[in-house]
């Protein structure tokens, strides 16, 4: 192997850590599964399957704003819109390992002080197919903003 | 598969393990971009530890940090101000696509007015970050309904422009204190006077009737104007008698960062009675 190769490997098997990193990890999205026409399809933010996680991770005493824009509408083919709602208390927030959820509000700002570790989101909702809804894929953004002070 | 493709891919697969397989991911570093004159730029580090590729665009906008009706620092970007430098900064480059596990240095260049004076001047950076395409269930039957939701991640980091040796310092108002219920809200008054931010700790310490320090809390501090944050000290010690209030330049976050120094300054209150 020539030597150039075998550093570009070594290079990429260490974990890259930077001074002052920040760094915001979506570990599952959110997922309804199957949906059906005229049946709602609601995911918990507690359900370790289907609900969203994001992990932000910051150096300790960091202190930033979250904030979250959440779609209302789902679009898909055409004009075809589906209604979702991500509402109060479907997004839930825990600091490191803790199983205590902060409910969060995505109309809200809310802020963190880091300790040491990591806070993770963790989001749900409810979709509303209609019962004319057209088949097909449905797509919406969330977007979700970190605003060091 | 010829062995140092089986090497590489080896490596990438444990470097993904060790950055724990986050499927959309950014990591921003660092999280105080501080720019000098004399440079006339700088640099930011961009890494996908996920294993999707994702899209990036960057972008600069102004805002500093006030206190909310409730006493907490926050941030609106969209006003100006004499101090700000989203004007006359640009990031390189200003879109990208990151690969997993793929770094990407963005500089930051700056083309200051000639009559620029000296002092501190502030932005922020925008990092807007996306996987390049919504992760939709694919529909596998003809009436099917799938649902994507992509998700943008947008990371808002402070930008420090100096010129010359600009200096700051804090002062400290008179300090309020109420009680309510066994917490202790104080409000601090406080000001950087200078011509630049004042990134710095409040170390509030509770001290008994012998001056000894029962409780003590710690709120970091970025001043870019006059604010009046106010700290909660719950589960209030029955022995507190004063409040030490101790405000200096540095915060732990920024050890690594070039913090302005600026002579600490030190009060004490005496509490409010139950």
């Amino acid at each position: 192997m020539r030597p150039g190769l075998l550093a570009l490997a070594l290079w990429a098997m260490v974990p890259l850590v930077l001074s002052g990193q920040v760094v915001v990890s979506a570990e599952r999205d959110l997922d309804f599964g199957v949906v059906f026409r005229g049946v709602p399809s609601t995911v918990d933010p507690t359900d370790a399957v289907k609900a969203g996680r994001i992990v932000v991770t910051t150096p300790r005493n960091v202190q930033f704003r979250v904030s979250f824009s959440v779609p209302t509408l789902l679009q898909g083919s055409g004009s075809a819109t589906m209604p979702i709602s991500i509402g109060n208390g479907d997004i839930a927030a825990r600091f490191n390992t803790s199983s205590f959820r902060y409910s969060l509000n995505p109309s809200s700002m809310y802020l963190v002080t880091m300790g040491r570790g990591y806070i993770t989101f963790e989001y749900g909702g409810t979709v509303s197919p209609r019962t004319t809804q057209a088949p097909g894929a449905y797509a919406g953004p969330i977007i979700m903003t970190v605003s060091v002070l | 598969m010829k062995p140092v493709t089986r090497l590489l891919s080896a490596a990438l697969a444990l470097a993904g393990l060790q950055a724990g397989l986050a499927a959309q991911a950014v990591l921003v570093a660092p999280h105080l971009i501080t720019l000098t004159h004399a440079e006339r730029g700088g640099v930011v580090n961009l890494y996908n530890p996920g294993d999707r590729p994702i899209e990036v665009e960057l972008g600069l906008g102004y805002g500093v940090p006030t206190v909310d009706s409730v006493g907490e620092f926050t941030l609106e970007l969209g006003s100006t101000g004499p101090r700000d430098a989203s004007g006359w900064l640009a990031p390189y480059p200003r879109r990208l696509r990151l690969a997993p596990l793929q770094r990407q240095t963005i500089r930051l260049h700056a083309s200051p007015p000639a009559e620029l004076g000296d002092g501190e001047y502030w932005a922020r950076l925008i990092v807007s970050a996306k996987a390049d395409k919504a992760d939709t269930t694919q529909a596998s039957e003809a009436d099917r309904i799938a649902i994507g939701l992509g998700l943008e991640v947008r990371t808002i980091l402070p930008v420090l422009y100096r010129k010359g040796s600009p200096a700051v310092a804090p002062t400290l108002g008179e300090v309020t204190m109420a009680r309510l219920g066994d917490s202790l809200l104080v409000t601090l008054p406080l000001a950087p006077v200078g011509d630049a931010a004042f990134l710095g700790t409040a170390t509030l310490t509770l001290l008994d009737a012998d001056a000894q320090p029962v409780q003590r809390t710690e709120l970091p501090l970025s001043l870019y104007q006059a604010a009046e944050p106010i700290v909660r000290i719950g589960a209030l010690d029955p022995r507190a008698r004063t409040l030490q209030v101790h405000v200096a330049s540095g915060r732990e976050d920024l050890d690594a960062l070039p913090v302005l120094p600026s002579p600490p300054l030190t009060r004490t209150f005496v509490l409010p009675s139950p």
